[in-house]
Formats: C-alpha cells, sequence, structure tokens
C-alpha cells in the first residue's frame, strides 16, 4: 500500500529530539542479522548525511530559512548518529567498505529498473557497472591483505567479478556531466531516485575519503585513494542529473520527500523487529519534517507542494539480489563509455578521458595490482588450492597468492 | 551477556543460502577477465615502498634540559641506550594499556562472575598498575621521559587494539574476552623476559630484581588466564551444549 505524503502529520519536530541513550542503540549483528539490513542503514545513513550537506548550503544562501533549518538538521543529525552507530565496531573498515560497494551495486540496479526516464536508467546502469568492479578490487584486497572472505559480508546476494575495469573509469571532467531531468516534466520517482543514488555515493565519497589512511598498507592507500576519486566523479555524474532549475525550496522539499520515500521502503522490508520499529518512528519524524518543510515551501513561494509531488508515493526501491539484472548489463554494457553527456562505444572515447587517465596511472595501477588474476572464491582464494593437482606455487597466474 | 557464544541463524557462510550461494557461483567462467595491466605484482609495489619508507617514530633521546647525555645514561654498560629506552616505553605503554583491558573486563565479570574471580582480576589489575610505576620510575632514573612515546610503545598500542575492541564490546562472550587478555598476558609474558635480559646487559642490576618480581606476577596472570579459558572452553555444560537439546 502507497503511502500519502499529505494526509499524515507525523512527529512533531519538538518531539523528536533523542537522548544519548536513545541514539546510541545495539548494533546489528554482523554476522547474524541479514545483509539487507545493514545495506539499508548504510544508505538511510547517506541521505540523512545529504539532507544535513544540502541543507548547510541552503542556509548559506537564504536567511530567512537559517532557523528552521538549524532546527532541521538538529534532528537530521540525532538520525544520522542513531543509523550509522548501527554499524558495530567488529566491522573492519574494509568490511563496511564491501558494505557500501554492495548498497551501490543493489540499490542502483534496483533503481535503474524502475526509472521512468530510459536516459536516466541507462546513467544509472553506467555507473552500476563501475561500482560493481570497485567490489571485485576491494574483495581481492580483504582476501590477500586480511584472509578475509567478502562473501561473509555479501551473503551470496552480490557477485564478486570483474565489471568495467577501475581503471577504465577515470575520465575527464567534462565526460562526467550528464543532462538533467526537467523539473517540470519529471516523475518525482525520476526526481527521488536521484537524490537516493546521489546520496549513497556522496557518503561512499566521504566514507573513503576517511577510512582511506587508516590502513598501513600502502596498496591499500593507493586503491581507496583511486577509488574514491571515481567517488567523486560518481557524485558529480549523480549531481549533474537533478535539474539545477529548481529552486531551494523545491529541492528541499524534494529532500524531504526522498527521505520519507526511503524509510518507508525500509519499514516495509526490514527483516530485524527491532530496526524495522526504527524505521517506523524514523518515518513518523520525516512525515512531520515534511510537514514543516511543505509549510515553510507554501509560505515562500506561494505555491502548492501537490504541484511537484504527488499525495501517494511511489512504489518502494526493492532490496533483494538483483543478480540477473547486473548480469545482464554487465554482458550488454560493459564495452560503453560516456563522453559528455552521452553514452559511446569503447573505440569513441574522448581523447581528453584518454589522456587525464594516462596521467594518473603513470606510476602504477593500485586497482589493477591489488587483483592480478584474482577469481572470488567462497571461504577466500585458498579455497582454490585444493583443486590443484601439484603444489599450488608451481601453477600460479602472476599476482595470484595461492 | 553471556559467558560463551550461543547457536543460531548465522548468515555469513554460503550454506546459509544454499540457492543464492548456487547461483553466484554458476555462470562465473563466461565474466572473467584477463587482467588489463600485469606490469606490477602486489609484492613489487610493496617492496618499492617499504625501500623508499623511512621510519615511522624515533627513539626520545635521554637528554637533560641543557641537552647533555643524562648522568643516569652514563651509568649503562655498552654504548647505545636506544634500544633500553625503546623497550622501557613499550612495556610502560603495554601495562598502562593491561590496567585498561583489567578493568573492562572486571566491569564485565562484576555482573557474571563469582567474587572470587573479580577478586583476582582486581588484583591482577593492581598489579598491572605496580608494573607500570616500577618501568616508569626506571625510565625517569635513567633520565628518559618517561611520558613519551616511543616506537615500540606506539607499535605495542597499534598491536592492542583489537583487543581492546573485544573486551570493551558489551555484546562479547567473557569466554572472549578471556582470549583476548591471553594474547596481551602472552605477549607481555615474553617481553618482560626480553626486558629483563636487556636491563642485565647494561648492568642495572638493583632493576633486574624489580623486574622479576613484575615477571613472576605476570607468569600467574597467564596461567590463571590459560586455565580460566581452558575451564570456560572445555567445560559440559556450556550454553552453547545446553543449546543444542
Amino acid at each position: 500500500m502507497a503511502l500519502d505524503l499529505f494526509s499524515h502529520k507525523g512527529f512533531s519536530l519538538e518531539k523528536q529530539l533523542m537522548s544519548w541513550k536513545e541514539m546510541v542503540m545495539e548494533p546489528i549483528s554482523k554476522t547474524d542479522d541479514d545483509a539487507f539490513t545493514r545495506v539499508r542503514i548504510i544508505l538511510m545513513n547517506g541521505i540523512e548525511l545529504e539532507s544535513i550537506k544540502f541543507s548547510h548550503s541552503c542556509a548559506r544562501m537564504n536567511k530567512p530559512l537559517q532557523r528552521p533549518l538549524a532546527m532541521l538538521r538538529r534532528i537530521d543529525q540525532q538520525q544520522a548518529t542513531t543509523i550509522n552507530w548501527l554499524l558495530g565496531a567488529d566491522h573492519s573498515p574494509l568490511e563496511t567498505t564491501i558494505a557500501y560497494e554492495q548498497v551501490a551495486i543493489e540499490v542502483t540496479a534496483a533503481v535503474a529498473q524502475t526509472e521512468p526516464d530510459p536516459y536516466l536508467a541507462q546513467v544509472y546502469r553506467y555507473g552500476l557497472l563501475e561500482d560493481f568492479d570497485h567490489m571485485y578490487r576491494y574483495s581481492a584486497l580483504m582476501d590477500r591483505l586480511e584472509g578475509k572472505d567478502s562473501n561473509n559480508i555479501l551473503q551470496s546476494y552480490t557477485d564478486v567479478i570483474v565489471g568495467r575495469p577501475t581503471m577504465e573509469e577515470h575520465r575527464s571532467p567534462e565526460d562526467e556531466l550528464r543532462n538533467p531531468y526537467d523539473r517540470k516534466k519529471a516523475a518525482p520517482l525520476t526526481k527521488m531516485h536521484a537524490l537516493t543514488i546521489m546520496a549513497a555515493e556522496q557518503q561512499t565519497w566521504n566514507y573513503y575519503m576517511n577510512i582511506g589512511p587508516l590502513f598501513s598498507d600502502p596498496l591499500a592507500r593507493q586503491l581507496y585513494a583511486e577509488i574514491a576519486h571515481i567517488e567523486e566523479q560518481h557524485v558529480t555524474q549523480y549531481e549533474s542529473i537533478i535539474d539545477p532549475e529548481e529552486t531551494w525550496l523545491e529541492k528541499l522539499l524534494m529532500h524531504k520527500a526522498t527521505e520519507v520515500y526511503n524509510y518507508y521502503g525500509c519499514m516495509q522490508q526490514e527483516s530485524n523487529p527491532r530496526i524495522k520499529a526504527l524505521w517506523e518512528k524514523f518515518l513518523d519524524f520525516e512525515l512531520g519534517q515534511f510537514s514543516t518543510v511543505a509549510n515553510l515551501f507554501k509560505e515562500t513561494e506561494r505555491r502548492d507542494p501537490q504541484e511537484i509531488l504527488p499525495a501517494s508515493l511511489p512504489e518502494p526501491i526493492h532490496f533483494k539480489s538483483q543478480r540477473e539484472f547486473v548480469r545482464q548489463t554487465l554482458q550488454n554494457e560493459i564495452n560503453l563509455r560516456a563522453k559528455g553527456p552521452n553514452f559511446v562505444s569503447l573505440e569513441e572515447e574522448s581523447e581528453a578521458s584518454k589522456i587525464y587517465r594516462q596521467r594518473l596511472h603513470k606510476d602504477g595501477i593500485p586497482s589493477e595490482i591489488v587483483a592480478l588474476n584474482y577469481i572470488h572464491t567462497p571461504g577466500g582464494e585458498l579455497n582454490l588450492r585444493k583443486n590443484m593437482p601439484q603444489k599450488p606455487s608451481q601453477n600460479l597466474s602472476k599476482g595470484a597468492r595461492l | 551477556m553471556k559467558e560463551t557464544s550461543s547457536l543460531g541463524l548465522n548468515k555469513t557462510g554460503i550454506k546459509t543460502s544454499p540457492l543464492l550461494s548456487k547461483q553466484m557461483v554458476t555462470g562465473m567462467e563466461e565474466f572473467r577477465k584477463m587482467p588489463l595491466d600485469e606490469s606490477i605484482t602486489a609484492n613489487e609495489f610493496r617492496q618499492a615502498y617499504i625501500s623508499e619508507s623511512g621510519e615511522a617514530a624515533k627513539v626520545p633521546a635521554p637528554a637533560t634540559a641543557k641537552g647533555a647525555i643524562s648522568s643516569g645514561m652514563q651509568m649503562l654498560k655498552g654504548n647505545d641506550p636506544r634500544i633500553l629506552i625503546d623497550k622501557l616505553g613499550e612495556r610502560i605503554a603495554f601495562e598502562r594499556t593491561g590496567v585498561r583491558l583489567y578493568d573492562a573486563l572486571i566491569t564485565k565479570c562484576e555482573l557474571l562472575d563469582t567474587e572470587e574471580t573479580v577478586s583476582r582480576l582486581r588484583t591482577f589489575r593492581e598489579e598491572e598498575a605496580h608494573h607500570f610505576e616500577i618501568v616508569r620510575d626506571v625510565m625517569e632514573k635513567l633520565g628518559g621521559d618517561s611520558t613519551a612515546m616511543t616506537p615500540c610503545a606506539n607499535t605495542a598500542g597499534v598491536a592492542s587494539m583489537g583487543l581492546l575492541q573485544v573486551i570493551s564490546d558489551p555484546r562479547t562472550t567473557v569466554a572472549q574476552c578471556v582470549q583476548a587478555i591471553l594474547i596481551a598476558e602472552l605477549a607481555d609474558n615474553d617481553a618482560w623476559d626480553l626486558l629483563i635480559q636487556l636491563a642485565d646487559e647494561a648492568g642495572l642490576a638493583e632493576q633486574v630484581k624489580q623486574f622479576q618480581i613484575a615477571k613472576d606476577n605476570e607468569d600467574t596472570h597467564l596461567e590463571f588466564m590459560r586455565e580460566w579459558l581452558k575451564e570456560l572452553t572445555l567445560r559440559k555444560d556450556t550454553e552453547a551444549e545446553q543449546g543444542r537439546h
């Protein structure tokens, strides 16, 4: 059943402030909770952080909005804390990285299939194959550096194979900018998809930039540097699909609607009752925040929010394994390249992107070095040894660590 | 909070979701690709960094405020006091962290264990604190700075990070925490042996006696933790055992 945005008033803002104890809940179980519980946690943390980031920019440009935005951000920040703190400290930074890439793959693949605008669906499929490759590179790092299997985190929902090779993802800035949707014509779902995926990528950017220096291994440090640079590209790509002609308040309203939309989807599909109750509570919070912003929108713009949002929200994003769709996309589109706002064949790639890439790769390519001849195997690469008739050392492909 | 882990649905292995796992390993071959760049292996990459790297930390020079070598240092046999200073710094750091590891374990055990066990842990905690004080005073007497973090103190701290994470997590069992303390005590025990030899070579006879008393305490800690872990792991009435019935 779809949620009606305008008939639920949710919690009033004053009732939304939480105590430290309410914010710092018992974390999920890394080993026993479903991987999609963790996926939802990472996604919603990203969505809250994007809401805060946008709100700060908005406040800097709109004096009359500063007071209400300051209050809304307090709640957002508490929500982000509550959600992000659900990840237990037994997740190593690399394990959390694997989970972040699972979010990027499974959520982007789900969005690509329900996106009504065919051009934007192509944008999502394009980004998807790049995040898919990051999973492969990080899995190789995790296996070969820490002796851990990324599937312990992925729980067999997500494949670990080569995507569009990370080394070929580096592009010149002009090849990262896409065409935006038209705010007057685009479906609300299109707008919420764009904000959702942009938020997820933005938080992945933040995360890699923060944890990259925590590694002592120089190869890990370079790999995080390389993939964080792609995340910068991805944030650029996804923010470029959002119509820059939207007003500040229109954007603010869309942020709040996107939060409601995603909390609703999380609540509907959550398997852990304790976390489901949290999503329900935050959905009520978000409806209260949406109502506040809808009033601000009416007062400031003298427009009805229903001009840009439907009363009834679209079908939520499906949180489930998108293996078949991802494999199909891999087969059909691995050789696509971006040139300006368009997607072209491998041969038509711009010279500017090729030159840009050469400059970055001149001293070696961490994403290639880390995964040289890596074959993901449940239980770790070492499990490949059991199929080898002789001593593994006599059968090694270059780079393999058996 | 529990002494040992229970049985339940752990979703990390492939047997938890046979259908998904079968799909995951089926048809992978067609997606495998040859590497695009084989010019550098991970070994070569890392060895280049190792060759080019400087030191992460240096031993603070034991000097007076005016820059002269301290009188304490001048008493030492041998020419190079760096290793002794570094290792004294390591023990200061490790014993101080050891106190905190015991603090965390005591907090947990006060809820579950007998007063006798908790009382032993408190004694061990005090002994660790006393060891910290002994080494601190030796460092100061030699003219070193007991508040400095020496290179080995730094790496000992990095190495202990995981131990503290295990013990301070409210969800870990007593057995898991004892395992972590055992790792600390094993390292601590060997480190005292080494420090005693170093002090002996430097001609610090009085300090060697003090260190030997600390080492005897550490032997007791180690033996206690070994036995406790065995008891928690091998006994027949564990919660894991009960879970099977």
